[in-house]
C-alpha cells in the first residue's frame, strides 16, 4: 500500500529497475539508480543529524540531482522546501529563516548567494553540494559543514529505516506563496494531500510506464508535484525542460517533439507562448495525447488555436490553488468557432467535495454564483507558522458541530453551470495571477512603501492576453524627493521575485480615494499618469 | 530610432546592456552582464523577458524578428544579440 510519496518511486524501482526515470538535458538516470543514490542521501542526511519532520531547503537549478534530493529528503522522513534559484536573496533568507532550514541541497555556484543568506540570519549549519566530490573546506568555512556528492554515494545504498517510518499525515513539501502582508507564506502539504491528487491523477489520465511527462514548472511551484510524482507513480519517464530553453518557443517545440512527450503540463501562457511562436505546424507531435493546463484561465483564442495544431490530444483545465492542489478538472472537447467565453474549471476529483456558498452562506444553485470552498483529504495542514493566516482560510464545515471537518476557503468567485459544471469568474480580494503566478498585489505593494520618499502605492493588474495580467505600480512621491522608476524597480526586484515587480511605473500627485478613504482601484486603472 | 539612423556594434551593445540591465533584469547594474555571459542559462532573460526584448529590438533598431530567428544562435548572449542586429541590418541573414 502507497500512503508516503516516496513509496511510488521505490514501487516502480523494484518493478522496472532498469527504465530511465529522469532525463534532463542529454542525461538520464535509472528508476533504480534513482531509488539507490536517493538512499544513499536519506542516509547521509540522517548522519548529518536530519530528523522526521524537519525541513532541507532544495536550493539548484532543474537538474537529475535535484530529483535525487527530493527523494532522498522524503526518504529521510523530511520535508523538502524548493527554493526558487532567480529569487532575491533576502527573500530566500526570509523563507529559511521561517521554516528553519539547517540543512541545503545546492551546487557550489550558489556557495557566495547562500553566505549572503547566512548574514541575513538563516540558520543554515550544513550544505550538501550536489557537484562537489573535492575537499569543502575552501567553499564552507567551518563550523558549518559541506556535504560532497562524493560522501553521499559511498553512504550504503539499501532502502535506510526511516524511507517508511512516516506516516501519511507527516509533512512531505512546503511551496511558499505571495503573502498579502508582504511575506510570503508556506503552504504545508502532507503525503496524505498529495497523494490524493496523484492518485487520481494516475488513474484519470491512465499514466503507464509508456508515457513520456514533461516537467516545465519549477520545483516551487506546485504543478511539478504532478509532473514528478505521477510519472513515477505510473513507472514513466519525467523529463525535466532544461533551463534557458522556455525562452525560445522553437526550442521549447523541438523538445516536445524530440522527447517524444506524452503528456505535457504547465500555465496556458507558457502553451500561448509556444502557439504564438513556435512554428507547432512545422512539428510532429504524434505521441502527445494530452494537454494539461493550470493556474489561471486560458483565452479561448488560444485554445482553439491549439485544438487546431494538435487535433488528436485531450486537452484538460485543472483547477486548484496550491492549498488544495489540483481539487477539480474539466476536459475541454470540441471548440464551437464561435465560442467566446473561457471554459469551466470543471467538477471535483475524486475523494474531494468542492462547493460554493452565496453571500449568506447558501449552498448555491444551478446558474448562481458564489465562493468556491473545498473539504477533504486534499487540504494543506496549513501556514507554516502562521495559525491566524491559516484560521482566516481553513473553517469549519457550516452545519457540522459533532467532529472536526475542516473546508478550505479559495477566495475563487465561481458560477455553478446547469450542467454541473463550476466557472471561474473572479477573485474576492488583491489576489492576481500573471503566468501563472499567484500574486498578492498587497505584497508588490509592502515593497514600495518601503522605498524611501514613496508617499503613497498602489500595485494594479493590467489584463493582457498572452500573460494573464502585467503588473503597473502608481507611485506619490513625497514633495522633498526625487524618485525614479528605474530605482523603485531594482528596489522591487531585490525583493520579490522577477514575476512580481512592476513593469511600468506611473507618478501621481495623489490617489484617488473612495467615499471611505481606500484606494480607489477602479478609477485608478482607468487614469493614466505620468509613466516611466 | 530606424533602419535609416546609424548604429556602431558598441552602441548596439550599450543599448542593449541598457535595456537589459533595467527592464528585464532589474537587478543588475549595467557593468555585471558580461558579453559573453549566456542570458538564459543564468536567468538574466526569462520567456516573458525574450518577447520585451525583441519588440524592443523591432522598435529599436527598426528590423524584424521571425519567429524563427528567435534561437540561442541569435540570443543565448550580448555578443551574440548585436552580431544578430548587424547582420539584419546590413540584409545578411
Amino acid at each position: 500500500m502507497t500512503y508516503l510519496l516516496q513509496q511510488l518511486l521505490m514501487r516502480s524501482a523494484v518493478a522496472r529497475p532498469d527504465r530511465v526515470a529522469v532525463t534532463c538535458g542529454g542525461e538520464a538516470i535509472s528508476y533504480g539508480d534513482l531509488d539507490r543514490q536517493s538512499n544513499q542521501l536519506a542516509r547521509t542526511l540522517a548522519e548529518i543529524g536530519v530528523e522526521r519532520g524537519e525541513r532541507v531547503g532544495i536550493y539548484l537549478n532543474k537538474s537529475i540531482a535535484s530529483i535525487v534530493s527530493l527523494f532522498g529528503i522524503l526518504k529521510a522522513g523530511a520535508a523538502y522546501v524548493p527554493l526558487d534559484p532567480l529569487a532575491p536573496v533576502s527573500r530566500l533568507a526570509f523563507i529559511l529563516r521561517d521554516c528553519g532550514i539547517r540543512c541545503l541541497m545546492t551546487s557550489t555556484g550558489k556557495v557566495a548567494a547562500i553566505h549572503s543568506m547566512m548574514e541575513a540570519g538563516a540558520p543554515l549549519h550544513t550544505l550538501v553540494l550536489v557537484d562537489q566530490s573535492g575537499p569543502t573546506a575552501d567553499i564552507v568555512p567551518s563550523p558549518r559543514k559541506g556535504v560532497t556528492w562524493g560522501e553521499v554515494l559511498r553512504a550504503d545504498a539499501a532502502v535506510p529505516a526511516s524511507a517508511e517510518q512516516s506516516i501519511e499525515t507527516d509533512l512531505a513539501y512546503i511551496l511558499y506563496t505571495s503573502g498579502s502582508t508582504g511575506e510570503p507564506k508556506g503552504v504545508m502539504i502532507s503525503h496524505q494531500a498529495a497523494l490524493t491528487f496523484i492518485r487520481w491523477a494516475i488513474g484519470c489520465f491512465g499514466i503507464t510506464a509508456h508515457d513520456r511527462i514533461s516537467n516545465h514548472a519549477p520545483l516551487q511551484f506546485d504543478l511539478s508535484v504532478f509532473d514528478i510524482f505521477a510519472a513515477m507513480g505510473g513507472g514513466a519517464t519525467l523529463c525535466l525542460v532544461p533551463d534557458g530553453i522556455s525562452a525560445f518557443p522553437i526550442r521549447l517545440a523541438e523538445f516536445i517533439h524530440q522527447e517524444q512527450i506524452t503528456i505535457w503540463y504547465s500555465v496556458p501562457s507558457a502553451l500561448i507562448h509556444l502557439i504564438a511562436h513556435g512554428e507547432l505546424g512545422r512539428f510532429d507531435f504524434r505521441r502527445l495525447r494530452a494537454v494539461l493546463f493550470a493556474g489561471e484561465v486560458f483565452p479561448v483564442k488560444y485554445l482553439t488555436e491549439l485544438r487546431r495544431l494538435i487535433p488528436h490530444a485531450r486537452l484538460y483545465n485543472l483547477y486548484g490553488p496550491t492549498e488544495t492542489n489540483v481539487c477539480t478538472y474539466y476536459e475541454v472537447g470540441e471548440i464551437p468557432s464561435d465560442r467566446k467565453e473561457p471554459f469551466p474549471i470543471g467538477r471535483a476529483c475524486a475523494n474531494i467535495e468542492v462547493f460554493a456558498l452565496g453571500t449568506g452562506g447558501e449552498r448555491i444553485g444551478p446558474g448562481e454564483e458564489g465562493e468556491l470552498y473545498v473539504r477533504g483529504p486534499c487540504l494543506m495542514k496549513g501556514y507554516w507558522g502562521r495559525p491566524d493566516k491559516s484560521a482566516e482560510v481553513l473553517a469549519q464545515n457550516p452545519g457540522v458541530k459533532a467532529y472536526a471537518d475542516p473546508i478550505y476557503r479559495t477566495g475563487d468567485l465561481v458560477r455553478l453551470d446547469r450542467d454541473g459544471n463550476y466557472t471561474f469568474v473572479g477573485r474576492k480580494d488583491q489576489m492576481i495571477k500573471s503566468r501563472g503566478y499567484r500574486i498578492e498585489l498587497g505584497e508588490i505593494e509592502a515593497a514600495l512603501y518601503a522605498y524611501p520618499g514613496v508617499q503613497e502605492a498602489a500595485a494594479l493588474a493590467v489584463p493582457d492576453e498572452e500573460i494573464g495580467n502585467r503588473i503597473k505600480a502608481v507611485i506619490v512621491p513625497s514633495p522633498e524627493r526625487q524618485v525614479g522608476a528605474a530605482a523603485i524597480k531594482r528596489f522591487c526586484a531585490e525583493r520579490l521575485p522577477r514575476y512580481m515587480v512592476p513593469e511600468t511605473i506611473d507618478f501621481l500627485r495623489a490617489l484617488p480615494k473612495t467615499a471611505t478613504g481606500k484606494i480607489d482601484r477602479r478609477r485608478l486603472a482607468e487614469m493614466d499618469g505620468c509613466g516611466e | 530610432m530606424s533602419q535609416a539612423q546609424e548604429w556602431s556594434h558598441a552602441q548596439i551593445e550599450r543599448e542593449l546592456r541598457s535595456f537589459i540591465a533595467e527592464e528585464l533584469y532589474f537587478g543588475a547594474d549595467q557593468g555585471t552582464i558580461a558579453g559573453d555571459q549566456p542570458l538564459q542559462e543564468t536567468g538574466v532573460i526569462d520567456s516573458m523577458g525574450m518577447l520585451r526584448l525583441v519588440t524592443f529590438i523591432e522598435q529599436t533598431f527598426g528590423i524584424e524578428v521571425l519567429d524563427g530567428e528567435i534561437v540561442p544562435e541569435h540570443f543565448a548572449t550580448l555578443g551574440d544579440i548585436t552580431l544578430f542586429i548587424e547582420r539584419k541590418r546590413a540584409g545578411v541573414s
